[in-house]
C-alpha cells in the first residue's frame, strides 16, 4: 500500500511536471511568437515607452533565456517566492500582506494580487457548487438507474431513457438560462445570481440550488445510463443467482450483491468527474454569475492575464491528478480483487 | 418404495420469443422443458444428462423455483410448492439448495467467503451470530477447507477450492436435497475426482439426496443411482445407471454413450461409433412426431408422425421410442 502510494505520487508529480512545461511553453514562447504578446508590455500599463517595457522585462526576469525562466517558475512553484523577490516587491510589509501580492503561481497582471490568493478566493465557490451538484446528481441518478435496471424495457425505463437523452443533449448554458428565466425570474423561487459564503448555510444552499440542479441534471443523465447498464450486468451474474438460491429477498439481492458490485465503475467515474469539475465549471459559473474558478479563468483569459490563466490551468491539472490517485485508492478498498502492490 | 422427497409432474418451462423494440409482442414460445416427470427418493442420486440446449439446466432451476414454471407441479415431501411464495418459498429453499457450474462466477467477489457461506443462515435467521459462525466453520471443515480462511475473498482460491466453497454454502443449511448443476464440468480433471468424492462422502455422512445435471457421462456413471436422458426438453430414456449404460434402448442414449471418449486406444478403435448428423433442432420449432427422428439412425417413416410416449418395462427402465434398440 505504501509502496503503491509512493509510486503513484511520483507518477503524479511527473504528470504535473509535464503540465508545467506545457503551460510554460504555451503561455510564454508560443504566445509571444504567435501573437506577439509580450508579458512585459502587458504588465507595463497603457501606452508604455520602450524604456518602460525594458525595465519591466528586467524586473520580471523576461530578458533571461527561456530555460532560466522555466527553472525559476518551477523553483517558485515548489519553494514559494524567494526572499529576494519578497524584499523587492513588498518591502516593509508583513508576510501575510506580501502573500497577497506574491505566490507560487506568480502574480496577476490585471490585479495587484498573487494568483494564489485569487485561486483561494474563488475556489470555495467552485467547491461548493461541485459539492451540491454531486450530491444532487447521485441522489437523482442512482435510484432511477437501479429501478430502470430492475424493470428493463418497462414504461418507467423507456421514459427514463428519453429524459436521459434530453438531459445529455441540452447544453447547460441553454438549459441554465431557461431555468433562470422561468424559475428565478418569472416565478422568483431562486435568486438570479451570486454566491453566499458557507458562513450562512441557508443562503449558501439557496444560491447554489438552481445552478447545482442544472449541473446535476446534465451529469445525472450520464450516471443513470451507467448505473442502469452496470446493474443489468451484475443482475445477470451467477453470484446474484446464487444469492437468490440462498433464499435472499429481492432487496438484499439488489443492495448487497448487485449494487455493491455495480458501484465500482460508478465510483471511478464519479471521482474523475469531481476532479474535472473542481477545476472550474466554466459554462455554469458564467451562466449563473458564480465567481468560481471557471469564471475567474474566463475573466483572466479575456484580460490577457497570462499568469492567472496559466495558474488556473496548472491548479486544475493538480486536482485532476490528485483525483485519479484518490480513485485508485478508493477502488482498491472497495474491490478486494484489486491489489495495490 | 417409500414416498419420494421431491416429485415433479409434467413440468413445462418456456421462454417467450419477442419481436419489436418499442411495442413488443410475443411471437412464440421456446419450450425448454416439456412435460418432465421425476421422483427423487431419500439418499439417492438422480442424474439428468443430455447435450447442450436440451433443457437440463432450465429443469434444475425450475426444480428449486429459480425459474417460473408454466405447467406441472413440484411437490416436496408431498406438499405442492409450485405456487409458493414469500415465507413458504424461503422455507423450501432451506431444504433444497443448489450447487452451480461456474464456481468463480457464482461467488460474490466482494464478499468474504465466510460471509458468503453464512449468508443463507443470516437470511433464514438461524441461530445466534456465534452459532452461525461455528456452523460455517464446521461446513468449511467438512468440505475440506481451512476454517481459518473464513475472512478471505473468493479470488484468493483455486477453482477446486471455490467449488468447495459453493458446496459448503449448499450444506451449511443442512438441506435434504442438493441440486448440482454441472458440479464439476468447469474444473480440471484432476480436481473433478476430488469433488466427486467429496459429494459422495457428504451424501453418506449427511444422508443427502442429489439431483445431478451433467453432460459428462463418466461422472454421472460414478455418482448416479438413476439416470434420465433428455433431448429437446423431454425425457427420452430413464432407468438405473446399469440399465441405461449397458443396455440403452433409445437410439439417442446409445449415440450419446458411443460418443464417450475411451481411454484405451485398442478398445476405442474396436468400438462402434454412431455419429449423429446435424445439430439439435430449434426448440422454437420442434420436429413433428418423434423429436429425434431427423437425426435418428434407425428412424422409420412413421416416426415423423407419431410422437412416442415414455413406456416402462417391468424393471422400471423406460424409453420413448417406437423402434427401441435390442438390449
Amino acid at each position: 500500500m505504501v509502496r503503491f502510494l509512493i509510486r503513484r505520487l511520483l507518477g503524479g508529480i511527473f504528470v504535473v511536471l509535464v503540465v508545467t512545461l506545457a503551460v510554460f511553453v504555451l503561455f510564454g514562447p508560443v504566445l509571444r511568437w504567435n501573437s506577439n504578446i509580450s508579458p512585459a508590455r502587458l504588465y507595463a500599463g497603457k501606452n508604455p515607452s520602450p524604456e518602460q517595457i525594458e525595465r519591466v522585462s528586467a524586473l520580471l526576469g523576461l530578458d533571461k533565456p527561456y530555460y532560466v525562466q522555466y527553472g525559476y517558475t518551477l523553483k517558485r512553484l515548489v519553494l514559494g517566492p524567494s526572499q529576494e523577490e519578497r524584499e523587492r516587491v513588498c518591502p516593509g510589509s508583513t508576510a501575510a500582506e506580501c502573500d497577497e501580492l506574491l505566490g507560487r503561481f506568480g502574480s496577476s497582471f490585471a490585479k495587484q494580487r498573487s494568483v494564489d490568493s485569487l485561486i483561494w478566493t474563488h475556489f470555495p465557490v467552485t467547491l461548493s457548487l461541485t459539492f451540491v451538484a454531486a450530491i444532487l446528481w447521485l441522489l437523482i441518478s442512482i435510484p432511477i438507474g437501479i429501478i430502470s435496471a430492475i424493470r428493463p424495457r418497462s414504461i418507467f425505463d423507456r421514459v427514463t431513457i428519453v429524459f436521459v437523452l434530453i438531459g445529455q443533449s441540452l447544453p447547460v448554458y441553454y438549459f441554465g438560462l431557461l431555468a433562470l428565466y422561468f424559475l428565478a425570474y418569472r416565478l422568483g423561487w431562486f435568486p438570479l445570481s451570486g454566491y453566499e459564503p458557507l458562513s450562512n448555510p441557508g443562503q449558501w444552499l439557496y444560491h447554489l440550488l438552481l445552478p447545482g440542479l442544472v449541473l446535476a441534471l446534465q451529469f445525472a443523465a450520464i450516471y443513470v445510463r451507467i448505473t442502469r447498464s452496470q446493474m443489468l450486468d451484475t443482475l445477470s451474474e451467477d453470484y446474484v443467482r446464487t444469492a437468490r438460491a440462498k433464499g435472499a429477498g429481492e432487496t438484499r439481492v439488489i443492495v448487497r450483491h448487485a449494487f455493491r458490485n455495480a458501484m465500482l465503475p460508478i465510483v471511478t467515474m464519479f471521482g474523475l468527474d469531481l476532479g474535472l469539475l473542481l477545476g472550474g465549471a466554466i459554462l455554469i459559473e458564467v451562466t449563473f454569475g458564480l465567481q468560481g474558478l471557471g469564471w475567474l479563468a474566463v475573466q483572466a483569459a479575456q484580460r490577457l492575464d497570462v499568469p492567472t490563466t496559466a495558474g488556473i490551468v496548472l491548479f486544475s491539472a493538480i486536482i485532476i491528478v490528485a483525483a485519479n490517485i484518490v480513485v485508485d485508492i478508493v477502488n482498491a478498498t472497495l474491490d478486494p480483487r484489486i491489489r495495490l502492490e | 418404495m417409500s414416498e419420494p422427497i421431491l416429485r415433479a409432474t409434467g413440468v413445462t418451462i418456456g421462454f417467450p420469443v419477442t419481436r419489436g423494440i418499442i411495442f413488443q409482442r410475443e411471437v412464440g414460445r421456446v419450450q425448454a422443458v416439456d412435460g418432465v416427470d421425476l421422483e427423487l427418493h431419500a439418499g439417492e442420486t438422480l442424474a439428468i444428462v443430455g447435450e447442450s440446449g436440451c433443457g437440463k439446466t432450465t429443469l434444475a432451476r425450475g426444480l428449486v423455483r429459480l425459474q417460473s414454471i408454466d405447467a406441472g407441479t413440484i411437490e416436496y415431501l408431498g406438499e405442492d410448492i409450485t405456487r409458493r411464495s414469500g415465507r413458504g418459498l424461503t422455507d423450501f429453499r432451506r431444504q433444497v439448495t443448489m450447487i452451480f457450474q461456474d464456481p468463480i462466477a457464482s461467488l460474490d467477489p466482494r464478499m468474504r467467503i465466510g460471509q458468503s457461506v453464512q449468508e443463507p443462515l443470516d437470511i433464514h435467521g438461524i441461530g445466534t451470530p456465534v452459532e452461525r459462525k461455528r456452523r460455517v466453520q464446521e461446513a468449511m471443515e467438512r468440505v475440506g477447507l481451512n476454517p481459518e480462511h473464513y475472512n478471505r475473498f473468493p479470488h484468493e482460491f483455486s477453482g477446486g477450492q471455490r467449488q468447495r466453497i459453493g458446496i459448503a454454502r449448499a450444506v451449511v443449511m443442512e438441506p435434504r436435497v442438493i441440486v448440482c448443476d454441472e458440479p464439476v464440468s468447469a474444473l480440471d480433471v484432476s480436481v473433478q475426482a476430488q469433488i466427486v468424492n467429496l459429494l459422495e462422502d457428504l451424501q453418506r455422512d449427511l444422508g443427502l439426496s442429489y439431483i445431478v445435471i451433467a453432460h459428462d457421462l463418466d461422472v454421472v456413471r460414478r455418482l448416479a443411482d438413476r439416470v434420465k436422458v433428455m433431448y429437446l426438453g423431454r425425457v427420452v430414456e430413464e432407468g438405473t445407471g446399469e440399465q441405461v449404460y449397458t443396455a440403452p434402448r433409445h437410439p439417442y442414449s446409445s449415440a450419446l454413450l458411443a460418443a464417450r471418449p475411451v481411454a484405451d486406444p485398442v478398445r476405442a478403435r474396436s468400438q462402434q461409433r454412431i455419429v449423429l448428423e446435424g445439430d439439435v433442432p430449434s426448440p422454437l420449432n420442434p420436429p413433428s412426431g418423434c423429436r429425434f427422428h431427423p437425426r435418428c439412425p434407425v428412424a422409420q417413416p412413421s416416426c415423423a408422425q407419431e410422437d412416442p410416449r415414455l413406456e416402462h418395462a417391468a424393471d422400471g427402465h423406460g424409453w420413448a421410442c417406437a423402434y427401441p434398440l435390442e438390449p
